[in-house]
């Protein structure tokens, strides 16, 4: 389903002035308050995008709480305009994105089983910081209380504060632009503006919050939503006329009440890989499209083109449907030239695979995300049902791309540099309250220049994995290539390396190490100018949140600064 | 603080005497707790509290060990820890819930936390209204915290969790009574949606 924009703020806008219960409408049901209503085995809904027109695509987005239906579960979270996933974005190269974010969060998920931690230490922002000296007196940690609360840094504040990525898009990370570093706090907005440039891949992105300390909290109530660039790989014969959908896995974590639970955060082993500080009891529901279990229809021998996004703040979803070949034609937002054939795909957290699957012999089939160990406590983490396929109908016989698009090649420059850097965390609480990642042995710092690289040079970089934990590195406006891969476990054959891929998020094998190589686009509207200040960072958000993400600074090419 | 304490054991009791019908509590609805859970940590900075869970709650404690083992010892002596440090044993003063031990368990955790290869589990139920307390030794004693993956100047003979139980179980935005889902449409909270 694609919608403009006008016809769908419309729907959104008669369907607040009816009144929902009154409205007969699927689109108000799936606009205002469906994320899955009825039983588990509904149709998997299609996705509504708003598309950009004239070169234009101009949103609103209100981040509010919403009461919605999952399965038999009700649930109380914060969505973007009702909706989860949020609405879709579709445009073009060469467009501009205009998104005005509306920040109107509540606490929601505040535990009453205890006090918030307002004294407790947390772990040190170095990982050679000496020792915990022995506590000052209780009564001196209230100015630094009082500090954090006027500067919004409690956890409850925290949780309530966002701004918003577009991941992937290669676009300026300035503001207007992709701007991480902005704080929007609630009762506030913000416009944004993006100038899509003419050449830029064809593909599936995301939008999602990108607030250090929040993101993990904000993605587990499922603020994430599509965004589709349209282009050259949409005219592929065999693909232009399939059916073409969207998929969103997501993750609810939820309380008793429905709500995600606003505190802070330690990892467990077995069937739930997370607590709170105080604990809670809680649940995770595991989605497709904001629906729980959701049965997808095709015929016999027909094909169809699915965009998976696994947008979920830390489980590794190795997507598999049973008894069918996947035939990927895209890796993160960038087209392939030829389909790859596999039984199934890895989607660590931000990683999107472009597929086409074609209808086996009459029947049901489950799709799954396959039992894997990501490195998180307790060894594996167990296996998802996410849907079913249902194979029915009279036979097609849909066809199978030989050839796709002619993929972005890496300019032939020599690399300007080869850098390090060493990923590592602690979970063990011995330091401090929660838990600490770094990157070269420091926490974030969003006032630091951690990594300073010049538009126009190609760079090669090594990042080496000290944990076991498998950390999936997302680069942002700037895609990789990945030419070396060290360490990958015997037996473990979730790995793609080929080095024509592109990605914006790769995963490290645990204590092994990867070898990328990158180009800063020096035409990037915005970056041709001016510094361009942006991160890298893990994608498990949790790491992130608690560390694990550096500055990049992109200085213009070579005579422009 | 010592008034907050007097508030929040107050507010635990009026609370557990309301009348009040929660919904049982389904076995997957399990408060998991872990070693950064232990009663009185070096880094609360003297400002630990014990937290609520409610009569019927299923609770399981995960700690990190081998090669030091965690062991449940229901001869042993476990008594709760007194908050903020104040020698008044004012847990005391409350009735004194008997955890009912469910069963134990052992996950495979190599390499995630130095010096432990896996994680032991040990699950409860809590049945009452007053002050509960779960002691789990390690064997042998370890020589330093660091073994049992505790803070400088944790005691190593136990870890002890103290809980008052018979609290609800409740979170912000108390939900309102017959509360019904979808009857307010989403713009109405704020007003009319500005884009």
């Amino acid at each position: 389903m694609v919608l403009n924009r006008r016809g769908f703020l419309g729907a959104v806008g008669a369907a607040a002035a009816a009144g929902l219960a009154s409205s007969s409408s699927g689109l108000t049901d799936l606009v205002l308050a469906d994320g899955g209503r009825g039983a588990a085995g509904e149709q998997l809904r299609e996705l509504p995008f708003l598309r950009s027109e004239g070169g234009l695509l101009d949103v609103g987005l209100t981040i509010h709480p919403q009461r919605l239906q999952i399965g038999d579960r009700e649930v109380f979270v914060h969505t973007y305009n009702g909706m989860l996933p949020g609405p879709g974005l579709r445009f073009r190269p060469g467009d501009k994105l205009r998104i005005n974010l509306i920040n109107n969060m509540l606490p929601l998920g505040v535990p009453l089983n205890a006090p918030p931690p307002a004294c407790a230490v947390r772990p040190p922002e170095e990982e050679d910081a000496p020792p915990l000296e022995p506590p000052p007196h209780p009564l001196e940690c209230i100015p630094e209380m009082i500090n954090h609360i006027a500067e919004g840094e409690t956890v409850i504040q925290m949780n309530m504060t966002t701004n918003i990525h577009t991941h992937g898009l290669q676009v300026s990370p300035n503001d207007p632009a992709d701007n991480i570093f902005l704080k929007l706090s609630p009762g506030h907005s913000h416009q944004y503006e993006y100038e899509i440039p003419d050449d830029h891949p064809a593909g599936l992105f995301w939008y999602h919050p990108h607030h250090h300390g929040s993101t993990t909290h904000q993605s587990w109530e499922g603020l994430t939503a599509p965004m589709i660039v349209e282009g050259d790989i949409d005219e592929v014969p065999e693909l232009a006329d399939i059916a073409d959908r969207t998929i969103v896995l997501s993750t609810l974590w939820i309380n008793q009440d429905g709500s995600t639970p606003s505190a802070v955060i330690i990892p467990t082993g077995g069937q739930m890989p997370f607590t709170t500080v105080p604990a809670v009891p809680t649940e995770m529901l595991f989605l497709m499209n904001g629906q729980l279990g959701p049965e997808i229809d095709i015929r016999p021998g027909e094909t169809q083109r699915w965009r998976v996004l696994n947008s979920d703040p830390h489980e590794f979803m190795w997507f598999e449907v049973k008894d069918h070949e996947l035939y990927q034609i895209g890796q993160d937002g960038i087209p392939f030239g030829t389909p790859r054939t596999v039984r199934s795909i890895m989607l660590p957290p931000a990683n999107r695979a472009e597929l086409v699957i074609r209808g086996g012999q009459p029947g049901r089939y489950r799709v799954i995300g396959k039992a894997y160990d990501q490195g998180h406590p307790g060894g594996a983490r167990p296996e998802k049902e996410l849907g079913t396929l249902v194979v029915a109908g009279p036979p097609a016989n849909g066809r199978i791309p030989q050839r796709l698009v002619e993929p972005p090649k890496m300019p032939d420059l020599p690399v300007a540099a080869h850098r390090e850097f060493r990923f590592k965390g602690d979970i063990s609480g011995r330091r401090g309250l929660g838990v600490r990642f770094w990157i070269d042995g420091v926490a974030f710092d969003p006032d630091r220049i951690d990594t300073r690289v010049r538009a126009g040079t190609v760079e090669e970089w090594t990042w080496i994995n000290e944990d076991i934990f498998q950390h999936p590195i997302h680069v942002h406006v700037n895609p990789f290539q990945v030419i070396d891969v060290q360490g990958i476990s015997e037996g473990d054959t979730s790995w793609q390396t080929d080095p024509n891929i592109w990605w914006d998020t790769f995963r490290l094998p645990p204590f092994g190490r990867v070898t990328i190589r990158t180009y800063f686009r020096p035409d990037i509207p915005g970056r041709n100018v001016y510094p361009s200040k942006t991160v890298y960072h893990c994608h498990i958000l949790h790491h992130e949140d608690n560390g694990m993400m550096g500055v990049l600074l992109i200085d213009p090419p070579e005579g422009r600064s | 603080m010592l008034a907050g304490v007097v508030v929040l054991l107050v507010g635990a009791v009026s609370a557990s005497a309301v009348p009040q019908d929660p919904p049982p509590l389904p076995s997957k609805w399990t408060h998991l707790f872990q070693q950064e859970h232990r009663d009185a940590l070096h880094w609360w900075n003297h400002t630990w509290l014990p937290q609520t869970v409610p009569s019927g709650a299923v609770v399981q404690i995960q700690l990190p060990g081998d090669p030091i083992r965690w062991v449940h010892d229901e001869n042993r002596k476990c008594t709760p820890t007194t908050p903020l440090g104040l020698a008044l044993p004012i847990l005391d003063l409350f009735q004194f819930v008997r955890p009912e031990f469910l069963g134990q368990n052992k996950l495979p955790d190599p390499n995630r936390i130095d010096g432990t290869e896996n994680i032991y589990t040990f699950d409860y139920r809590l049945d009452g209204i007053g002050v509960a307390a779960i002691c789990l030794f390690p064997e042998p004693r370890p020589g330093t915290a660091y073994e049992i993956s505790m803070p400088p100047g944790t005691p190593t003979d136990r870890y002890v969790l103290t809980l008052l139980v018979g609290v609800p179980q409740a979170s912000l935005p108390l939900r309102r009574p017959h509360e019904d889902m979808g009857s307010t449409p989403s713009h109405d909270w704020f007003g009319p949606s500005r884009h």
